[in-house]
């Protein structure tokens, strides 16, 4: 039963980090340097996640996944499924990542990237060769919060992907049918490993968050008149 | 190194930028119509005045509201006026543009730098350092920018700016943080660049001795438009208005004739007799135009001896004007061949001194701070 | 810059393989049910499981949840084959909603009410719990739990609703009643007997049925769903078949063969 938790676990904090990361380094470059129409009620939007209450936000992810959404109606069934589970735990990723990389992102100096181009780069190139080797420790960060409230996720999984052992019972769900149904021993082993591994993760963000950035373009030094 | 452009043979018209563009700025309107050939246009203007906006627009980084840009005969940008409208991305302008703070990339080397804007060339680490060699710079190919000084980082922004085999450099103010010797060094350098290489060189700049040291025409740039263009000397010697001298700084102006030369240069302004450093280039009897420092204008304590920073060029004057700024004193000061000129000190200089208008002053011009304008060599103040 | 790349990289695909090994437990197309369960079947579901794939080769698993919320996620398609709810009114609520299969609403077991305490507090009789030594009583929430209304019901039968109306605390459902009087937040707990016969932990007194209404637990076979013979099975199993005493050995209380076959959804 601990097996099955953690393997889905795995499973599911996985994919949810990966589709959260990208969506949301997408989204975080787009706020951080496009202007357009309806740009704040986005990033409320993308924000919001982050105030709802888990079984709000599973409740609109069982309208969206259920049988008459869209998804529904394109012979996609997830409810129950670990995919199901994988969306909430992207959904309340999202917003953390997108802070993250907004955040990392607009703070490369936008002067470089117009460098790059006057050099002939186009906007791939620019993202992957100046922006993203300039931000990737914010982004990383991004990435690693993101994935720690995946893996912690409770309530909107519960909504829309039961809590099915062997199917969809992640370790936050075995953790609570285990104190539940006083299997202390399994709850407490689990427990544990939860608590280790939620601290791994916020040390090693707040490790990236300590090193000091490189010295950005200019920065002048002792003008002792040398080679130059 | 074997040079992979060469002047003027790139196969078409002999080098030529036209810009004439309308933008709406903040709170005022550019205005703004150029045309350079090779050689070194100074864009000169305050802090604020649209000067990077119109190196900006050329690059492509900027869209003007409308109006036209021709480099060599491509049309760059066109609205407003037919046939139609065009606005090519920057990555295929590829101009050579050196930007304030030199944007050099911090987390590549500066081989690196340089071979980012060599895109996908063939032996491009090679031609990378090749670039940097002729700046000088090529055993620090291997340097991270925060590693270089800032005259080094610029000469790498310069190396990069020209990977492009363009033929327009535009530099944003490139020798506003860095040391005389070492600037002096750049400018001779950036001169023989340009004769070599015949490149339009567009600078940006709002210091008039960058523009003097590098300059061959310069546009005086002020309220959104261009309000004098010409040879540098020409500017000087003759600014169209008032208004065109006080941006440009040069209040203490002075249309002298050399009356001696030797250790010393004699000038003679009117009628006053003052005297310069020695410049080997001034002939007497030639007009020249020269410019005093404020900042070099001593004045002479009625009871002290005089000390070796006063003994030069003591007149007898008279205060006709007083005023303060945050940190100096500026006095306005008739000299006896009927001539005003600005004397600036820091606020608690001279404290012991009344020094109200109308009251007599002595005061002692240091030679090193008349500085004639448009003379080409040596005749440069430092600091 | 491409060297350094590569190490990212390479463990981002380790990732994601582990992941998709992960997932890639598919077992083979015999018919698995998915069987939805109130929360106080918890104790009984191994056990009910066991003995229904023992007897049909039918493998069973389970979700338990709240009914309400069960209730839910029928209504928007979850792939439940057997609803087992804690009363009737989900049953009705999805069956209204053309989500149960016609017949197959019965009556599988009667819940019955217990009084647990933690040691130390001495209570032989629900009148008890008016003595000094119950500081704090916890019961499921009356408005959405059928165990919490009983329990309200139980009490104000009693003559204790409205004395003890400062000393109860509600809790959101029986289980977290049972965590209140172990964690020594509460001194009784009234829940669920099917939750706390299996513990052998603290006293325990069942309360009598003629205290509160009937706590009729109600199930049905959902529609829609591929394998509905064997979800029948399932329901007939709990109904009429080995799940009744498996039920009444976890403090279920049985409805007549009977009367459970007939009860049909209105």
């Amino acid at each position: 039963m601990i097996g099955d938790a953690l393997r889905l676990s795995l499973l599911v904090t996985v994919t949810a980090t990966v589709v959260a990361g990208l969506f949301g380094l997408l989204l975080g470059r787009l706020l951080a340097r496009q202007q357009f129409a309806g740009k704040t009620l986005l990033e409320t939007a993308v924000l919001l996640p982050l105030v709802l209450p888990p079984s709000v936000i599973g409740y609109y992810l069982l309208i969206g996944m259920g049988n008459r959404s869209v998804l529904s109606w394109a012979g996609v069934d997830v409810l129950f499924t670990w995919p199901a589970a994988a969306i909430a735990s992207a959904v309340v990723g999202l917003p953390l990542m997108v802070q993250a990389s907004k955040a990392a992102i607009a703070g490369v100096n936008p002067t470089l990237e117009n460098a790059a181009r006057v050099m002939g780069a186009g906007e791939i190139e620019v993202f992957f060769r100046i922006t993203l080797p300039l931000a990737r420790r914010g982004i990383l960060a991004g990435v690693l919060l993101a994935g720690a409230r995946a893996f912690g996720e409770f309530g909107a999984t519960l909504m829309v992907a039961g809590s099915i052992p062997g199917r969809t019972q992640t370790v936050p769900l075995a953790i609570y049918d285990a104190v539940q149904a006083g299997r202390t021993a399994d709850a407490n082993a689990l427990v544990l490993l939860t608590t280790v591994l939620a601290f791994t993760s916020l040390l090693v963000v707040r490790l990236l968050e300590k090193q000091p950035e490189r010295r950005d373009a200019r920065s002048p030094r002792g003008e002792t008149g040398g080679p130059a | 190194m074997t040079r992979a452009y060469a002047p003027s043979d790139a196969g078409g018209p002999h080098p030529h930028l036209s810009l004439d563009i309308e933008k709406r700025v903040h709170a005022f309107s550019l205005h703004v119509r150029l045309e350079a050939g090779p050689g070194v246009l100074v864009l000169f203007g305050a802090s604020g005045a649209g000067k990077t906006t119109v190196l900006n627009t050329i690059a492509g980084l900027a869209r003007p509201d409308r109006g036209e840009i021709l480099v060599n005969g491509r049309v760059f940008f066109r609205r407003g006026r037919p046939p139609s409208p065009v606005d090519l991305p920057a990555r295929l302008r590829r101009v050579g543009y050196v930007m304030q703070d030199y944007a050099l990339f911090p987390h590549m080397t500066a081989a690196e730098n340089i071979a980012f804007a060599l895109r996908n060339t063939a032996d491009r680490e090679t031609k990378a350092r090749a670039l940097l060699d002729r700046v000088s710079m090529a055993h620090l190919a291997d340097r991270r920018p925060h590693q270089l000084s800032g005259g080094q980082q610029q000469r790498v922004a310069i190396a990069r700016a020209l990977a492009g085999d363009t033929h327009v450099l535009l530099l944003d103010e490139p020798f506003a943080a860095v040391d005389a010797p070492v600037r002096e060094r750049l400018q001779r350098d950036l001169r023989a660049l340009q004769r070599e290489l015949d490149l339009i060189v567009l600078l940006v700049t709002h210091r008039l001795e960058d523009a003097f040291a590098v300059g061959d025409r310069i546009a005086v740039l002020h309220a959104g438009r261009i309000q004098q263009e010409g040879p540098i000397e020409d500017v000087f010697r003759r600014p169209a208005s008032r208004g065109v001298a006080e941006i440009m700084g040069i209040g203490n102006l002075v249309h002298a004739r050399v009356a001696d030369v030797g250790p010393v240069t004699t000038l003679d302004w009117d009628g006053l007799r003052l005297e310069a450093p020695a410049d080997p280039s001034l002939t007497p009897g030639a007009s020249i135009t020269a410019h005093i420092r404020p900042d070099d204008v001593k004045i002479v304590y009625p009871d002290r001896p005089a000390g070796p920073q006063v003994s030069h060029n003591v007149l007898d004057a008279v205060i006709v004007g007083v005023r303060q700024s945050a940190n100096a004193r500026i006095l306005r000061v008739r000299l006896p061949n009927g001539h005003d000129i600005e004397v600036r000190f820091p606020l608690l200089s001279y404290a012991p001194l009344s020094l109200e208008a109308g009251e007599p002053v002595r005061i002692a011009l240091r030679r090193e701070g008349i500085i004639a304008l448009g003379s080409s060599a040596d005749l440069r103040h430092g600091n | 810059m491409t060297a350094r790349a590569g190490n990212p990289r390479r463990a981002f695909l380790l990732l994601c393989g582990l992941a998709l090994a992960a997932g890639c437990d598919r077992r083979e197309g015999r018919a698995d049910l998915l069987l939805a369960a109130a929360a106080d079947l918890a104790p009984a579901l191994p056990a009910l499981a066991a003995a229904f794939e023992s007897e049909t080769g039918i493998r069973v698993t389970v979700t338990i949840g709240a009914s309400g919320a069960l209730a839910q996620q029928i209504l928007h398609g979850a792939p439940v084959d057997v609803f087992a709810s804690a009363d009737r009114a989900r049953i009705d609520e999805i069956a209204r909603a053309g989500r149960v299969v016609q017949g197959t609403a019965a009556v599988y077991a009667y819940g019955r009410l217990a009084l647990v305490t933690a040691g130390g507090v001495h209570v032989t009789s629900i009148h008890d719990l008016a003595g000094p030594d119950v500081r704090r009583i916890a019961i499921a929430n009356p408005e959405s739990a059928p165990y919490g209304l009983a329990a309200q019901t139980a009490l104000q039968r009693a003559g204790l609703w409205d004395s003890m109306q400062a000393r109860i605390v509600i809790a959101e459902n029986v289980r977290q009643t049972i965590q209140y009087v172990e964690s020594g937040g509460v001194d009784v707990a009234l829940t669920s007997l099917s939750l706390v016969r299996s513990d052998g932990r603290g006293r325990l007194l069942i309360v009598p049925d003629s205290l509160h209404e009937p706590l009729e637990q109600v199930l049905a076979v959902i529609a829609g769903r591929p394998h509905e013979r064997e979800a029948r099975a399932l329901a007939r199993f709990l109904t009429h078949g080995g799940g009744r005493e498996i039920l009444r050995g976890h403090g279920f209380a049985l409805p007549d063969t009977a009367a459970a076959g007939t009860a049909d959804s209105r």
